[in-house]
């Protein structure tokens, strides 16, 4: 960051200019994340986002075993097959739980545009409620796996 | 200044309503998909290669996927573009931030594009 | 009580640290963070802070008390959160630190600059007040109260990450408090001047403003007015 922006480098006649224009902004900021408080909402907000971002990635897996369980009978049986082995169950497991997270603080998020649960209360309400679904879907989506 | 402009050249939008609304309405279809789909798995008890390949080969399930598909890629477009936008900034990163950034969003976009041609390939493809 | 401080002096250190004092307050008193704070400088004049008015209506105490942001004139001990008997002060995250507790809030008035806060009205000036119903001034309660000490914006990340960008969470309800001002006349082009993707779309509605603020006012709601706005009068 500059301290000084839009003055002319190569304007020689404006000397001091030419000097603050290369002066950087040295000072500290205070942004150490490990010393804020984040209240819930905020908490299911980066939630979001972190199951979004693996979600991103994770669509790849998903559509490599569609496509093997749709080719033929012989890939259906292999996809039956890998999901058996543990890490599989784990890897499906994440995806459908960071899925539905995913889902329910959306709704969430769809709700507050309606002007739901914007309050001080109201958002701490939502974001407990989104844990609390998000913990139940997570928990059925074990035993649908498992 | 430099950073400005990579950022505007790359919000193929440049409103920041339009994708406000791209992403509330993938949302919903993505939403509803998803739905679909778990019903699906749990209305089947006997889930076999046959009745599996019954339900993606009907039409309407061919056509809400590939419907899902592009509201796929335009809901992770804005949601990586943000996410991109919000850490990978020559403010967060110093000077190399821009150029992080740009290779950042291109992996994005072609990520993108393999599972849009790819999901084509598997709901239409077979 | 401990009291641990955010020191930095450009004069003298080049990196920020934490300096830790032991203070002896009076029985029987819930004191105020100002109050503790004043019993530092007592033991250390060298410690920097802003403050004025002492009673939460300057907005220049704003700063970051065990871990969330408030005015410490108007934050008494019974209610800072953390550990008991431990006061850790730190500057408002995400603003550079001129000295101590003290912020450059420069980028901050920038952007409360940006919506342009003040009434735009294109009819000639009438003899008297330009008038208003009841109905329609009641429409900016809530709005007008901030007095910009800052606490929401520098508690929210999208205004950490973009600064520049996003208007922050005070801008904002400063945009809504002339946007919904029925003597202003330059709503379409207030709007379009927030039809980007950051202005007002970075906001992610996690209310962290809306926890903190002194006032108890409630900038996402605001925003989300803004949002409806932009809506119906289309892109």
């Amino acid at each position: 960051m500059l301290l000084i922006t839009g003055t002319n480098r190569n304007n020689k006649n404006n000397l001091y200019a030419t000097v603050l224009y290369q002066v950087k902004d040295t000072r500290p900021v205070n942004l150490d994340l490990t010393t804020v408080k984040f209240p819930l909402p905020a908490i299911t907000s980066i939630l979001h986002r972190i199951s979004g971002v693996g979600l991103f990635l994770g669509i790849g897996v998903v559509l490599y075993f569609l496509q093997l369980s749709l080719e033929s009978e012989a890939g259906f049986e292999r996809v039956l097959e890998l999901l058996r082995a543990t890490p599989v169950k784990l890897t499906i497991w994440l995806i459908l739980a960071g899925l539905l997270y995913h889902l329910i603080a959306g709704v969430k998020h769809l709700l507050m545009d309606w002007g739901l649960g914007e309050s001080r209360e109201g958002a701490l309400r939502g974001a407990q409620v989104t844990l609390v679904l998000a913990i139940v879907a997570a928990a059925l989506s074990w035993g649908l796996i498992w | 200044m430099g950073s400005d402009m990579v950022t505007n050249a790359t919000n193929f939008s440049r409103s920041g309503l339009s994708d406000w609304i791209i992403q509330r309405f993938s949302a919903v279809i993505l939403a509803a998909y998803t739905l679909f789909i778990l019903a699906v798995l749990v209305s089947m008890p006997e889930l076999n290669y046959e009745s599996w390949r019954e339900v993606f080969s009907k039409n309407s399930v061919r056509l809400f996927s590939v419907i899902s598909l592009l509201a796929l890629c335009g809901h992770t477009w804005v949601g990586m573009w943000t996410v991109g936008t919000d850490y990978l900034t020559d403010r967060q990163l110093g000077g190399k931030g821009t150029f992080i950034r740009l290779i950042y969003q291109s992996f994005c976009v072609l990520l993108i594009a393999v599972y849009l041609l790819w999901g084509i390939q598997i709901f239409w493809g077979s | 009580m401990l009291v641990s401080i955010y020191r930095y002096n450009p004069e003298v250190e080049t990196k920020p640290s934490m300096q830790e004092y032991e203070v002896d307050l009076p029985e029987g008193k819930d004191l105020m963070v100002l109050d503790v704070l004043a019993l530092v400088k007592e033991q250390d004049a060298s410690v920097a802070y802003r403050r004025s008015c002492r009673e939460g209506v300057c907005g220049s105490d704003g700063m970051n008390i065990n871990g969330t942001n408030g005015l410490a004139c108007i934050t008494p001990l019974s209610a800072v959160g953390g550990p008991a008997n431990k006061l850790v002060l730190r500057p408002l995250p995400g603003l550079p630190v001129i000295r101590d507790l003290v912020v450059d809030m420069a980028i901050f008035y920038q952007q409360f600059e940006k919506v342009q806060p003040y009434l735009i009205n294109d009819a000639p000036a009438p003899a008297t007040e330009r008038l208003q119903t009841p109905e329609d001034r009641a429409k900016l309660d809530g709005l007008y109260e901030c007095i910009l000490c800052a606490c929401c914006s520098t508690n929210c990340p999208s205004f950490w990450w973009n600064p520049d960008k996003f208007v922050g969470p005070a801008g904002l309800l400063q945009a809504y408090r002339f946007l919904a001002d029925s003597r202003d006349t330059a709503t379409e082009e207030r709007l379009s001047s927030l039809d980007d993707p950051f202005s007002v779309f970075r906001c992610r509605g996690i209310m962290n403003c809306v926890a903190v603020c002194p006032k108890g006012l409630n900038p996402t709601r605001a925003i989300g007015h803004i949002r409806s706005m932009l809506i119906s009068q289309g892109t």
